[in-house]
């Protein structure tokens, strides 16, 4: 009879064959993990993205890649109109283009300046693409990669005696004029002005525009109130406006909603609509993302305080995971609730093998 | 404390964002917004935003890096239901609630439009990177458009271009 040898976990983890290759120590190239490697518990994020971004780069099509670029070009693009950076707005511009929806976008208005659409409507000439790939990929420009801002990020975005640079810009395009003025007076007292502002408008020379109201009050708008019309806590909107639903959990969340506020009104939908939230919506799951709140609670009540603010944790990412129905975060919710302690570390613990559960608050976000 | 954007330059980047989208798009948007607000603002997890950006480090960096990791973390838990595309728009829009969080936690002088347009710029590039959209993949899509190639699954980035592990290093060392 076969025996099986107890190994304590430390000796496991540092156990390994003689001859095994360990890979670069510095964690570099092999990125693979060997069964003889210690488990990295607390860099989630880092194996993370090397399974997702091969395999994204890998199967993604150009359809996709070409829609990713559009959007990319579009956010630039607008970024590029309000902050007046001329420089960002002709990189969303050519972005847009290269994506392929920047003929379509600028007729539809998709980008925020008539630089943007001008470009997008042009035709794709080598120095455009080339300037505007060499600033979203040379690591050279990259401030994302840099440990600091890099001197030529600088140059190209960095503060100007001569202030924002419009020059290629026409302000009449559908920006509002007085959003390009950064003074308190010309605050939005609420994004759904913009928002509901006929898309149309955006981007069409000649559209009118609109006089900015003092703070505090909202914008008038003809537009109709598909969207980011607010329908109340009671009022849930028909089962089929998902994208309403998911605002009004938004909107919740960015008014300072607090969690049983947030379960109440998960309560008061449909059953189908609870369905719909948590089925359909990848990444979104209201009920699940209560358990960061249950643990919160829990965590009040615990004698041991770390652990359980890193449950927190598990909870609030766990529930991400149970948006898809994870079994193991059900029953990891039904012990917070219960407050079973040991019973909740051991479903950790098992819940980490079936979908990334974080023990260390910090490795999250941070390393 | 309430998570509207204050600041009206970061506002209107978000606003002017969740107008272009697509309706087609905006329920894939609004639901990695969501996600990523969950985790940045949520009662147990917000400590973990405010250790983000209290490191030492430039605000810029710090702001698109730890986005790109939440897009990550999101990512994967939504085993391959996100949609890549959306991922941009909504990785900028976290961006500018987390700026906004950072000015009102007085991490950050007020933010201007140069620090905006900077966060904007290299939260695109760090999320494209993230995914392994790089040059080479532009140059694809550019050859696709000029009738080379026809929209089918695209061969594995080769060239000049990093390959996506390359990434992992210095995400992983934020």
């Amino acid at each position: 009879m076969m025996m099986k040898s107890h190994t304590s976990w430390d000796s496991r983890w540092n156990f390994r064959l003689s001859g095994e290759p360990l890979g670069d120590p510095s964690d570099g190239p092999n990125k693979k993990l060997h069964w003889s490697q210690p488990r990295r518990l607390y860099d989630p994020v880092s194996a993370g993205v090397a399974a997702f971004a091969s395999i994204f780069a890998g199967t993604a099509t150009v359809a996709t890649v070409a829609t990713a670029i559009g959007f990319t070009g579009m956010a630039l693009g607008v970024a590029g109109a309000i902050t007046g950076n001329s420089n960002l707005a002709k990189i969303g511009g050519t972005l847009g283009l290269i994506g392929g929806v920047g003929s379509l976008a600028a007729g539809a208005g998709m980008f925020g300046t008539d630089a943007a659409a001008s470009s997008a409507g042009a035709s794709l000439d080598s120095s455009a693409t080339n300037d505007a790939m060499n600033q979203m990929f040379d690591p050279a420009t990259s401030a994302a990669t840099d440990s600091g801002v890099s001197s030529s990020t600088m140059a190209a975005f960095g503060p100007s005696a001569a202030g924002p640079d419009l020059s290629g810009m026409t302000m009449a395009s559908g920006v509002p004029s007085d959003a390009l003025s950064m003074s308190g007076a010309s605050s939005l007292a609420s994004p759904s002005g913009l928002l509901n502002a006929a898309p149309s408008n955006f981007g069409a020379t000649g559209a009118p525009v609109q006089p900015m109201p003092a703070t505090g009050t909202s914008l008038a708008t003809n537009a109709p109130p598909a969207f980011h019309a607010p329908t109340g806590l009671s009022n849930p909107p028909p089962p089929t406006d998902l994208a309403g639903l998911a605002q009004q959990a938004k909107d919740m969340i960015a008014s300072g909603k607090s969690e049983a506020d947030l379960q109440t009104w998960y309560k008061g939908l449909t059953p189908l609509q609870q369905t719909l939230m948590s089925q359909q919506f990848p990444g979104v799951n209201l009920q699940g993302g209560l358990l960061g709140a249950a643990s919160s609670m829990y965590n009040g009540l615990s004698p041991t305080g770390k652990l359980v603010a890193g449950q927190t944790v598990a909870g609030a990412v766990g529930g991400l995971a149970n948006a898809y129905g994870s079994y193991e975060t059900n029953k990891l919710q039904t012990n917070i609730n219960n407050q079973n302690q040991t019973e909740l570390q051991r479903q950790i613990r098992n819940a980490s093998s079936v979908v990334p559960v974080y023990y260390n608050p910090t490795g999250l976000l941070g390393s | 404390m309430a998570q509207t954007i204050q600041n009206p330059i970061l506002k209107k980047i978000e606003a002017g964002i969740e107008a272009k989208i697509p309706p087609e798009s905006r329920q894939q948007y609004m639901a990695i917004v969501v996600s990523g607000m969950q985790i940045m603002f949520s009662t147990g997890t917000r400590h973990l935003l405010m250790q983000k950006i209290q490191q030492p480090g430039d605000i810029v960096t710090k702001v698109s890096m730890g986005i790109a990791q939440l897009i990550g973390t999101i990512y994967n838990q939504a085993k391959g239901k996100m949609s890549v595309p959306e991922a941009i728009p909504a990785a900028i829009t976290l961006a500018m609630q987390a700026l906004d969080f950072a000015e009102r936690m007085k991490v950050t002088p007020p933010v201007t439009g140069d620090v905006a347009a900077q966060v904007v710029q290299a939260t695109a590039q760090a999320t494209l990177k993230l995914f392994g959209i790089g040059r080479n993949k532009v140059q694809e899509v550019l050859s696709a458009r000029q009738g080379s190639l026809t929209p089918q699954t695209m061969a594995p980035p080769t060239g000049a271009a990093p390959p996506a592990a390359a990434l992992v290093p210095q995400l992983g060392a934020q």
